[in-house]
């Protein structure tokens, strides 16, 4: 216990330092009072009482020292003083200081706002339980070239039950619906859903099989799970819209809203605001591609094992629907890489030119305090000849680069803030909507863990140095020969000449990567689109009011009824649209040139 | 060896410190270097340096407790007491001193 009690009567002894220095001043004047009148009760002159008073006081400056240092905490009573003697050197010497500054805050507000984003997109793991087993179901036609991540309903039925490969699989289909008067898209997804993502509603539940028997017998309300964020703005984060029905797709058809996924989940990275029950119409085996499946692997089955096992799968299937499966091949796509796919590579690229810059500012500063550190070497030197260690000399050179590199990354940090709300707002919507965490991009936890690192390696790199260099002279070859040893300087001017080598290198690799990738880019969009963009309109539109009356029939009578209703729809569509003068041509198709893929129905 | 000597030293310093401000009561620091030296008829002559921080060290344990008072001609300086454990501290120490006293003395006598 009575360790304890030194460590708090030590702590506590560095605020009150002041006052307890001037008590032991009292007290230790008190002693040499008493010890000199005594002196001069035996006899003594006052001088000479005095004299033997101080002598026998043996070293009180070592007293003193020695007293305080049993008082307080050593280490950090040194480290304040030397951030205290930082402090001052620094208002000394405002050139210097500004300078550094300005790089640290330029060199580690750049890579710091890089770092946010690679942080938000790369780093960060999509919200889904253990996502590494997590796979898209996808097929590839070699012969057509043709890839895409639809598969038939029946396929999805198919791997669940006779692949082997997964632990559970969710079949999920997009769709659109409409809420008070505005059509938004979403997914309809099976029972499995939930359970197969690892991620549970957190308000409210996920659906079970009652919710997929009243839809196909369409008793009862509709039901729903809602997105956090299309929550917060039809309901404002309502908590208690969960459970209750309403009217929302203005057809009279109620719906309740029985749970609200967590805020940041995002599925399949499309822009979709909710989750129906699957359609039990949808489930017509093998025909369409129109469904996407979600899966878990089993434990212990690689990637590659896996998808070499697919691969015969895929062999089986084609042997067993000739007509519909010949030349597709299915692959499993990880979850993870879908999510990045088309924005790794080029943000590994920022990441290392970064890196780079964020080099050329340390070896920048690097070659500034060098500089200084050659100005410094007499008070350097008397402070050795007075007494101090070179290893407390360096721990205060070292602690002043410390604490002007977290000046600098604070103000860099102020600067990566501002970066990465502009990064964050500038961001189109589209591509938002695909990258996961785009919209997350900002300065968190661990951006700020990123920039504090930045800066202690910046400052005990930088400081190492000059500070070894700036430390090791002879204290009699400076005495006799001034302040610059000519030596010492030669050496440090080869130290400056390697540092702007180095920098200079760096910087023309930087220029030039950043040119051609400027040149890249300027080519990509003299390319064009292929096609003539103005004056070409297109719009979007949803037929799916038509299919309603539909519902009810049997799948093949549902097909024929679909095929006549679509059809009749669009040739009146396209009568109408023939005898408007102003359009020259128009045509449609099931998504527009350059548009994210599936998300529009006909183009015109 | 030189690291046991101060430890020895530091030790028997405390003693000395415990068992003056037993005997004499409440004492400043002054005092108690001038009587120790006093009662060792000046054999010791204590580096009057070394009380200061030895005080600090005896406060740090809870053996002795400071205070700030009056001396007898009017100055301000710190008083210096033992605590109930300094109390208990200072039997022990005296039992352990009693005990290594014997011991060397038994190595010392002749074989009989």
């Amino acid at each position: 216990m009575t360790w304890l009690r030194s460590i708090v009567t030590r702590i506590s002894a560095l605020f009150r330092k002041r006052r307890l220095d001037a008590n032991l001043d009292d007290e230790l004047r008190f002693h040499l009072e008493m010890e000199e009148q005594d002196n001069v009760r035996s006899g003594m002159s006052a001088k000479e009482a005095r004299r033997q008073a101080l002598l026998r006081l043996d070293g009180l400056e070592q007293v003193k020292e020695e007293y305080r240092d049993r008082r307080g905490i050593p280490f950090i009573d040194s480290l304040l003083q030397d951030l205290r003697f930082a402090f001052r050197s620094f208002r000394r010497d405002p050139g210097f200081t500004a300078t550094v500054l300005v790089t640290l805050t330029l060199g580690i507000g750049v890579g710091t706002a890089i770092f946010a984003v690679v942080n938000a997109i790369l780093l960060q793991p999509p919200t889904y339980k253990d996502p590494e087993k997590l796979v898209f179901l996808g097929r590839i036609n070699d012969k057509k070239g043709v890839r895409t991540e639809k598969i038939s309903c029946g396929d999805c039925y198919d791997w669940r039950d006779n692949s082997g490969l997964f632990d559970s699989l969710s079949c999920f289909y997009h769709d659109s619906y409409r809420f008070e008067n505005e059509i938004y898209w979403g997914e309809q997804v099976d029972e499995a859903f939930c359970s197969t993502i690892g991620v549970h509603p957190f308000l409210g539940r996920c659906f079970h099989s009652d919710d997929f028997r009243a839809k196909a017998t369409h008793d009862g309300p509709e039901v729903v799970i809602l997105q956090h964020s299309f929550w917060k703005s039809l309901f404002g984060a309502d908590p208690g819209v969960v459970g209750r029905t309403y009217d929302l797709a203005g057809s009279g058809r109620p719906t309740t809203i029985v749970g609200v996924m967590p805020p940041g989940f995002g599925f399949d990275y499309r822009i979709e605001k909710y989750f129906r029950p699957l359609f039990s119409i949808h489930r017509a085996p093998h025909v369409v591609g129109s469904h996407g499946a979600i899966a878990r692997l089993k434990a212990g089955l690689t990637l590659e094992q896996a998808q070499a096992r697919a691969d015969v799968f895929s062999q089986r299937m084609a042997e067993a629907h000739p007509d519909t499966h010949t030349d597709w091949r299915y692959v499993l796509n990880p979850v993870s890489e879908k999510a990045t796919a088309g924005v790794r590579d080029p943000l590994r690229l920022l990441l290392a030119a970064s890196g780079l810059v964020l080099v050329i500012v340390c070896l920048n500063i690097a070659g500034l305090v060098l500089v200084r550190s050659q100005k410094r070497t007499s008070e350097l030197a008397i402070r050795s000849a007075i007494g101090a260690a070179r290893s407390r000399l360096i721990r205060q050179l070292i602690t002043e680069n410390v604490l002007l590199s977290f000046a600098g990354a604070l103000l860099g940090l102020v600067v990566a803030g501002l970066l990465t709300s502009y990064l964050r707002s500038w961001v189109p919507e589209s591509v938002a909507s695909y990258v996961l965490g785009a919209d997350h991009i900002g300065v968190d936890p661990w951006v700020i863990t990123f920039a504090i690192g930045v800066a202690l390696v910046n400052g005990i790199l930088v400081g190492l140095l000059p500070a070894f260099r700036g430390t090791s002279f002879r204290l009699a070859t400076w005495i006799r020969e001034g302040s610059t040893s000519s030596i010492g300087s030669r050496m440090e001017r080869r130290a400056q000449h390697y540092l702007s080598a180095a920098q200079v290198s760096m910087a023309v690799v930087l220029a030039i990567g950043s040119c051609l990738t400027v040149r890249s880019l300027l080519k990509l969009h003299e390319q064009g689109a292929g096609f003539q963009p103005s004056g070409l309109i297109t719009v979007s539109i949803n037929a799916l009011g038509l299919s309603r009356p539909g519902w009810a029939l049997e799948p093949e009578e549902r097909r024929r009824y679909f095929q006549q209703i679509y059809g009749a729809f669009w040739q009146s569509l396209r009568a109408e649209m023939q005898s408007i003068p102003s359009i020259e041509g128009f045509t449609f198709g099931s998504s527009a040139p350059m548009a994210p893929v599936d998300r529009i129905r006909t183009a015109m | 060896m030189g690291e046991a000597k101060t430890d020895i030293l530091q030790g028997t310093l405390d003693l000395l410190v415990l068992k003056t401000l037993d005997s004499m009561g409440s004492m400043h620091g002054w005092a108690i270097a001038k009587r120790i030296e006093q009662v060792s008829a000046s054999v010791l002559a204590v580096n009057q340096g070394t009380l200061y921080p030895a005080l600090l060290r005896l406060q740090q344990k809870g053996w002795i407790a400071a205070k700030w008072g009056t001396s007898d001609n009017n100055r301000r300086a710190k008083f210096y007491s033992l605590t109930k454990k300094g109390q208990k501290r200072l039997a022990v120490e005296e039992r352990n001193w009693e005990q290594m006293v014997a011991l060397v003395a038994r190595f010392l006598q002749p074989v009989s």
